[in-house]
């Protein structure tokens, strides 16, 4: 079965090969052609910008030809990229070669990109040459181009202290963008700032071209006098970019989209700042624009012990979270609570509105007649450069005796002071968290003395592994042993004496002598002299007649050569320190 | 390794010693130029005559200047007990009037009883305890376990020192204030982005930032919460000032 099938087989994929000769481009007969395009990505730009030359070579039947870079006069050329495509329709072979080269205009005026020519075997093509208009840079876009840049515009330059500025910072735009563009918060230090609720579209024409626009406005009241600065402002937009196919059969030859993230950033502009006139009236606490106030209470009529809240209203154009509350009060005691402020600002309209709301609540204790005194509140006007106080009536409220069961709770539930009053006089201090100098005297000094103690600690140590040093002390130590022989009886003082005459020797000698007889440890010692060993062997001898002598036979109490000994070590011991 | 560490012991502690008294209140001079401590005299004041102002004022139901001068005096007199019992008092008051009915968890007794100047005088001691020791051993060895002693009262006293000092500071650079206004309103600064104001009642505790233009910055623990207007607050450094108008009659 399998035989069967492969005859077939054989014969398709010998008739494919046929096929595939017959059709192979170099065994047709092909129409030899060469072509070369030049493209800008744009026709104008401003002075500084880049715009981008691409260059297609299209080549059937021939070769593809290299593309060398154009010299053109009044701009810089570099190359930015190449690709190549192939393509094979109906047994005609395409390629194509895309070079792009970046052109950066060095003068204002017209610059010609003149026709870019190619040859490959003998066929020659060129392009046409293309004009690219170079005006002048914008001042007022700093990272923008002229199809795309950003600005701020003041609508004053010279404000008293919290009185309203209003920036608009503006996006222009001639390119698709893609989104919503998002403005960081404008730098301006010693401003409290106020954004203006989403930014405006719209259309605009500057210099006789359409713009797209989308302006953010922003509020700025100057929290200090002088010379402040407003700005930059910095916006993130998505722009979409068309960029032309390397391979005009690729796609249908439709043009590739991409998104690029672009930050452009608007100028700064300073503002005068200056201070309000003096003569502020004492209800004056901080406001500045145009204001009116209200005031109302809630009843008119109470019982002791109950509450009766006034609430005062100031609205108007300006900055009324810094414009604070009027104080309000009343004609009898009475106990006051007052509330937080809530602040209510419109953003919608070109300037900034506002009202400030605060209730303040008052419980007098006594029946009788209140009166909530007039309310004042002050303000600047910038316009008429002076202050204005407006005042509200003096409202009377009927305070009726309380009812037997009248809740009088928190007076009931008042805390007051445990312990009593002191007579004697407590202790003396101060109130501040600082050491007492005397007690950071001593911390130093405790310190410093710390650093000595490990200095000298170290200097200890070193010395106590020092060989010498160590060898030094061990003689020390064998002189004091020296003199507590000197209680024994002479026999047995001789033999210690002996005894310690060998280790001073095998200590200043720096040899073991512990099992040597004294002539072997003598012969180890190096670097001794003769005449130390000679006095040495002597003194041994001396002590050993003595701690060996027959009872009764003793000539003396031993006394020279304990001093002879003791000399040894107090010698050997300078010679090691 | 030992000694490398008793190195780096020795030059702490003598960075955190040095800037109390070389640089004496410069180095921890308030920021608004102030004078931290000076001469002792006429700064110095009496805890009783804290106390008794504090007392005063908490009959009165002046809240926020009791909490004030009873903390100052608590500062003084750290373990006394009639102190902590009025403290305590005007904390529950304070928090009635804020219409909280639960027992406030602040009853402003210190973590550790100890005054000011005695702590710093036990880090001093302990320094000088270790340093003693130090020496003793270097000129005449001491058995490890001495050595170990001596070691540890330096670090014990080091450490000490170091939180004393960062307490200083943060004393210097954020006072500790009371709210005395019956109802302070802390609203967001300039430059900063809109938020609810929050709503402090006297005898609240708060510590202090900058100022501007009549406007304090308000923190509480580490975060800053808004501002608020200077007169609504008084620092409990400065208690002694008030205190005439509290006398006892």
């Amino acid at each position: 079965m399998i035989g069967d099938r492969r005859l077939p087989a054989f014969g398709f994929a010998a008739i494919f090969a046929v096929g595939l000769l017959a059709f192979e481009p170099s065994a047709a007969d092909p129409a030899m052609r060469l072509d070369v395009q030049a493209e800008l990505d744009r026709r104008q730009i401003a002075l500084g910008e880049t715009a981008t030359l691409t260059v297609t070579v299209t080549a059937q039947g021939v070769p593809i030809p290299p593309v060398m870079e154009p010299t053109v006069k009044g701009a810089q050329l570099f190359r930015q990229g190449s690709s190549q495509g192939f393509s094979w329709i109906n047994g005609l072979v395409t390629q194509t070669s895309t070079v792009a080269f970046g052109v950066r205009p060095t003068a204002e005026g017209d610059v010609t990109i003149p026709s870019i020519r190619v040859l490959s075997r003998g066929v020659v093509a060129q392009s046409l040459p293309i004009t690219l208009h170079v005006g002048k840079a914008l001042p007022a876009a700093r990272a923008g181009t002229s199809e795309l840049f950003a600005r701020m515009v003041l609508d004053r330059s010279r404000v008293y202290w919290n009185e309203g500025i209003t920036a608009r910072f503006t996006v222009y735009s001639r390119v698709r963008l893609d989104g919503v563009q998002s403005w960081d918060p404008p730098d301006a230090v010693g401003f409290w700032t106020e954004v203006m609720g989403a930014p405006r579209s719209g259309r605009v024409v500057i210099g006789g071209v359409e713009y797209d626009a989308s302006e953010l406005r922003v509020t700025y009241f100057p929290t200090r006098t002088g010379r402040l600065k407003i700005g930059p402002g910095r916006v993130h937009l998505r722009v979409v970019r068309s960029v032309p196919q390397p391979d005009p059969w690729s796609m249908l030859g439709l043009p590739e989209e991409q998104i690029e993230d672009v930050t452009l950033e608007t100028g700064t502009a300073p503002v005068d700042v200056l201070p309000l006139p003096p003569g502020a009236p004492p209800s004056f606490k901080g406001a500045v624009g145009d204001f009116s106030m209200d005031v109302r209470v809630d009843r008119v009529s109470i019982r002791a012990g109950e509450p009766v809240t006034v609430t005062t209203a100031v609205r108007g154009d300006g900055n009324v979270a810094s414009a604070g509350d009027p104080d309000v009060s009343a004609s009898v005691p009475a106990r006051t609570f007052a509330g937080g402020a809530v602040t209510t600002i419109d953003r919608g309209g070109e300037r900034l509105r506002g009202e400030r709301r605060r209730d303040v609540t008052f419980i007098p204790e006594a029946p009788g007649r209140m009166a909530i005194l007039p309310v004042r509140f002050s303000w600047f006007d910038p316009e008429a450069k002076r202050y204005r106080t407006e005042a509200s009536d003096s409202i009377r409220v009927g305070v009726q005796p309380p009812e037997a069961w009248a809740d009088s709770s928190r007076a009931a539930r008042a805390v007051g002071p445990v312990a009593a009053l002191r007579t004697k006089p407590g202790r003396r201090g101060e109130l501040t968290l600082e050491p007492p100098p005397a007690s950071s005297a001593i911390a130093i000094a405790s310190l410093l003395g710390y650093g000595v103690a490990l200095v000298g600690r170290s200097l200890r140590r070193r010395t106590e592994r020092d060989p010498r040093r160590r060898r030094a002390v061990a003689l020390a130590a064998l002189a004091s042993g020296s003199h507590a022989v000197g209680h024994e009886k002479p026999d047995a003082a001789s033999a210690r004496l002996g005894e310690l005459v060998r280790k001073a020797v095998g200590l200043r000698y720096d040899i073991d002598v512990e099992g040597l007889a004294t002539n072997d440890a003598l012969a180890r010692a190096a670097g001794a002299s003769d005449a130390n060993l000679q006095e040495v062997e002597h003194l041994l001898v001396s002590l050993d007649r003595l701690a060996f002598a027959p009872p009764g036979s003793q000539k003396g109490d031993g006394g020279p050569e304990r001093e002879a000994v003791e000399q040894l070590l107090r010698r050997y011991r300078k010679e090691l320190e | 390794m030992m000694v490398r560490v008793r190195h780096v012991l020795f030059a702490v502690g003598l960075v955190l010693a040095l800037p109390a008294s070389v640089f004496g209140s410069l180095a921890l001079a308030a920021p608004n130029g102030e004078s931290g401590r000076t001469a002792p005299g006429p700064d110095t004041t009496d805890a009783t005559t804290l106390y008794n102002a504090g007392t005063v004022a908490l009959e009165r139901g002046a809240l926020g200047p009791s909490v004030t001068f009873l903390l100052a005096a608590a500062r003084l007199e750290p373990r006394a007990p009639d102190i902590h019992a009025n403290l305590s008092s005007a904390f529950v008051a304070a928090a009635r009037a804020a219409g909280e009915e639960e027992r406030p968890d602040d009853s402003g007794a210190p973590m550790v009883p100890l005054s000011s100047d005695e702590a710093w005088w036990l880090a001093s001691a302990a320094l000088a305890l270790g340093a003693a020791l130090g020496l003793a051993g270097a000129v005449r060895g001491f058995p490890r376990s001495i050595r170990w002693i001596g070691n540890g009262l330096m670090i014990a006293g080091v450490a000490l020192s170091a939180g004393l000092h960062y307490a200083a500071w943060e004393e210097s650079k954020h006072p500790e204030a009371v709210v005395i206004a019956s109802s302070l309103s802390v609203e967001r600064g300039p430059e900063e982005p809109s938020r609810p104001a929050v709503l402090l009642s006297a005898g609240e505790r708060v510590r202090l930032g900058e100022e501007r233009g009549g406007r304090v910055e308000i923190r509480l623990g580490a975060v800053r919460i808004g501002w608020a207007t200077r007169e609504g607050l008084w620092r409990v450094a400065d208690a002694p000032r008030y205190t005439s108008q509290f006398r006892p009659r």
